[in-house]
């Protein structure tokens, strides 16, 4: 039994220790970080960009004094071919080392090529062996290659700033769409269900940042180089438009892919003052109902949150009426987001959410009926939200300050 | 290298347990490898009650395989086949054996080097893979069934803890898109049928059996043994599906070469923890190996008896030549090895094999039966 176990230790020991054959060492490879494609609409050229690791300049802290202080920790470099794998094969020609794709974390596909069909990226990808379908997949409204080239404040590279960024836009305020390369290849293959990929806004100036934030920001003296909100919707594998911040967090709440978002509503009792809500935790179902009428597809919301911005002096004990108007007025505020997503799906005949699908999965029979003509349907279809929040918490603060004392 | 440091093949003997995870290995390799379930036929969201009845006609034609074997246990199929209808018509039906012996080991280890060339050694010629695939199962059945037996011993708790690890780490993404199930069997039973007749079809590999009864300790209860082995891989097939269909999703899972693979390179644990395909490829490796080890030695102690050699031995050399060759050349490309797997061509192909030698032996011991006397007699 000791013999055994030994034998077995020696075998796992050995399994990570098989090397390369042909001494492609990895210190010797360019590395991939990000690739973004581009195309030409009137030549039809493909065009890659990508950002590799530079690692004479990534060496750690002390790098500065040792002679590689003026290089930038990454490179930017950019091909053309006929279509895009084409182009990662001329990058060589600028290149002096071996590329090495797997490291790649993010693609960004430009708008052009999104409106153009997105499907040949995704069947390249596909059988190339290194891409791995785990990347995230982003929409870049705006310069694509002043994106690639941009250095972000607060990280090493650009490549790893947009990761970042892509993650903590998603738990912050959920107003994001995660998309990996794989779940695509899921989505574009589900009958009744568009692709729904998140949007980068490229900063042209830091004019454009100070719009964007409502006006009410001061000019920062360095811009960020990129905005992550709102995403592109698909029909196909072509993108038919964009979705504001609204309708994202309709999406967001329709399908239950909320970590945290805040949603403002007016005070109910003097119907003015904001008043700010966290909402924490949401659920979402949704099922069809089939009646006399035909039939219609019922969205089932579960929210939870707690107050976190109340100027104003109001009954807060959790069953008061007061705290029953909010939460009805949050409902609708979120079920006001889910219509407006639903009305703009119908507008660009690109069903995000998946109704579609959803009618598909529960009742395939009708989905064989309708399936052909599903926008059509979809227009006239009653979608029923029916939105319940819960208001569990205060914050720190039990009650606010009684008006009169603030005089 | 002589043969006297080895023991006799007619007294060498495995336990029902090394049996089982021979069985077991080389099966799982192959079904999870292709995953037929999904890619032979429009099964889509349902590949996985494709995948469960693919055991029952599987089960159903492992009785007929290794039933005979039961009934002489002390005999391979070539003696008793000899035994049953005559010296040379015997010999000539154990040829069958010989050659579905000889196919299945040229498919198994091109699949193995086809999944490395693609994805992995994309600069390694095909027919390194192969050969030093032949050489390893080579030297195994040169040593023995019974080293066979205890290598078998040896990887197969590496071969599960590899499979469980990489499906253990599907399970948060399959939950997740669980939704890609349905609609559950909304098509009726024809998608499902037709998507096990592929699995269904490749338990030719069990025709191993017949050569593999006589050397277990336990040769009354093998066909027990046999069926739990069918078992234990069909639930592996089944979570497998499970975790394709729903990671991949129904119509692009359908679509890959290598499913099982594809999937298990989309898995992102964490920041840190990713990139476990590995884990996926050395259970691969281990069970090609043992199954090509096994039919090596199956197909090489066929081979002597038929010619009437006392040891199977000298026959390996030889027979190992002609098995990578074939394995290198049989299929041009990765299409044909596809073809191949495409049910109008696999299914009568192996369903020959399966059914005319052993159509042919059952009904001489019908006929044997019902003409009184004991069939075990000349």
């Amino acid at each position: 039994m000791k013999n055994r176990l030994v034998a077995l230790v020696l075998i796992l020991v050995v399994m990570p220790l098989s090397g390369c054959w042909n001494r492609r060492d990895p210190e010797n490879l360019a590395l991939v970080l990000a690739t973004a494609f581009d195309v030409d609409e009137e030549s039809g050229v493909h065009k890659v960009i990508v950002q590799i690791a530079n690692p004479l300049a990534m060496g750690g802290q002390d790098a500065g004094q040792g002679g590689g202080g003026e290089k930038k920790p990454f490179w930017t470099i950019s091909a053309n071919g006929t279509l895009s794998h084409q182009a990662m094969r001329n990058l060589a020609e600028g290149v002096s080392r071996e590329f090495f794709w797997a490291h790649n974390r993010v693609f960004l596909l430009s708008e052009n090529i999104a409106r153009n069909g997105i499907y040949p990226i995704m069947d390249m990808a596909a059988r190339e062996r290194q891409l791995r379908a785990s990347a995230n997949v982003v929409v870049v409204e705006g310069d694509i290659k002043k994106l690639m080239e941009a250095e972000f404040p607060l990280e090493e590279s650009g490549a790893k700033g947009l990761d970042r960024q892509i993650i903590t836009i998603r738990y912050e305020r959920s107003l994001f769409a995660i998309k990996t390369l794989n779940q695509l290849y899921n989505i574009l293959a589900q009958p009744g269900r568009e692709m729904f990929i998140g949007r980068i806004k490229v900063v042209e100036d830091a004019q454009q940042v100070e719009e964007s934030s409502g006006g009410n920001s001061e000019t920062p003296n360095t811009p960020p180089p990129a905005l992550i909100k709102g995403g592109a919707m698909f029909k196909g594998d072509r993108m038919v438009g964009w979705a504001e911040e609204q309708e994202t967090l309709g999406w967001a709440y329709a399908t239950g892919r909320v970590f945290r978002s805040i949603v403002y509503i007016k005070d109910p009792v003097d119907n003015n003052t904001p008043i700010g809500l966290d909402i924490g935790e949401m659920e979402s179902q949704m099922h069809p109902e089939t009646d006399a009428n035909g039939t219609r597809i019922v969205v089932q919301i579960k929210a939870e949150g707690h107050l976190h911005d109340i100027p104003v002096d109001r009954d807060l004990s959790v069953q008061s009426d007061y705290i029953k108007s909010l939460e009805r007025r949050s409902a609708q505020a979120i079920r006001n987001a889910v219509h407006s997503t639903i009305d703009l799906s119908r507008e660009l005949e690109s069903d995000i959410i998946g109704f579609g699908n959803l009618i598909y999965r529960k009742q395939p029979k009708l989905w064989d009926e309708i399936g052909d003509r599903w926008y059509e349907v979809f227009t006239d279809m009653e979608i029923d939200v029916r939105v319940e929040m819960n208001i569990r918490r205060t914050g720190l603060l039990a009650s606010p300050m009684a008006s009169e004392k603030r005089r | 290298m002589t043969t006297e440091n080895f023991p006799k093949a007619t007294t060498e003997k495995i336990a029902n347990r090394q049996f089982l995870y021979m069985l077991f290995m080389m099966r799982t390799t192959v079904v999870i490898a292709l995953l037929p379930v999904l890619t032979s036929a429009d099964a889509f969201q349902d590949a996985w009650a494709s995948a469960i009845v693919s055991f029952f006609g599987a089960a159903l034609l492992v009785l007929i395989i290794g039933g005979l074997g039961i009934k002489f246990p002390e005999l391979t199929a070539v003696e008793y086949a000899q035994k049953l209808i005559g010296k040379w018509p015997g010999k000539a039906v154990s040829l069958i054996f010989i050659l579905a012996f000889l196919v299945i080991i040229a498919t198994d280890t091109r699949i193995y080097a086809e999944a490395l060339v693609t994805g992995f050694l994309t600069e390694t010629p095909l027919a390194f893979i192969v050969f030093m695939m032949v050489i390893a199962g080579s030297a195994a059945a040169y040593s023995g069934i019974e080293v066979i037996g205890r290598a078998a011993d040896l990887l197969f708790p590496i071969f599960v803890a590899m499979l469980t690890l990489s499906l253990a780490f599907a399970i948060p993404d399959a939950l997740a898109m669980k939704e890609n199930l349905q609609p559950v069997l909304s098509r009726g039973a024809g998608p499902v049928l037709r998507g096990s007749m592929v699995p269904i079809i490749i338990i030719a590999q069990y025709l191993s059996l017949t050569m593999l009864i006589p050397v277990t300790n336990q040769p009354k209860k093998a066909l027990g043994t046999a069926l739990w082995a069918l078992a234990g891989s069909s639930l592996v097939l089944i979570l497998v599906t499970l975790a394709v269909t729903t990671i991949q999703g129904p119509d692009h899972g359908s679509r890959l070469v290598f499913p099982f693979f594809s999937m298990v390179r989309t898995l992102n644990i964490s920041v840190f923890l990713e990139r476990i395909e590995i884990f996926a490829l050395f259970a691969w490796g281990f069970g090609i190996f043992i199954g090509v080890s096994v039919f090596m030695y199956c197909g090489t102690r066929a081979m002597s008896q038929i010619i009437g050699l006392q040891d199977y031995r000298p026959l390996i050399g030889p027979l190992a030549v002609i098995w990578g060759t074939f394995s290198v050349h049989s299929y041009q490309d990765l299409f044909e090895l596809r073809t191949y797997f495409q049910p109008r061509i696999v299914i009568p192909y192996n369903l020959f094999w399966i059914l005319v030698p052993m159509g042919i032996l059952w009904a001489a011991y019908g006929i044997r039966s019902l003409a009184g006397g004991n069939p075990n007699e000349k």
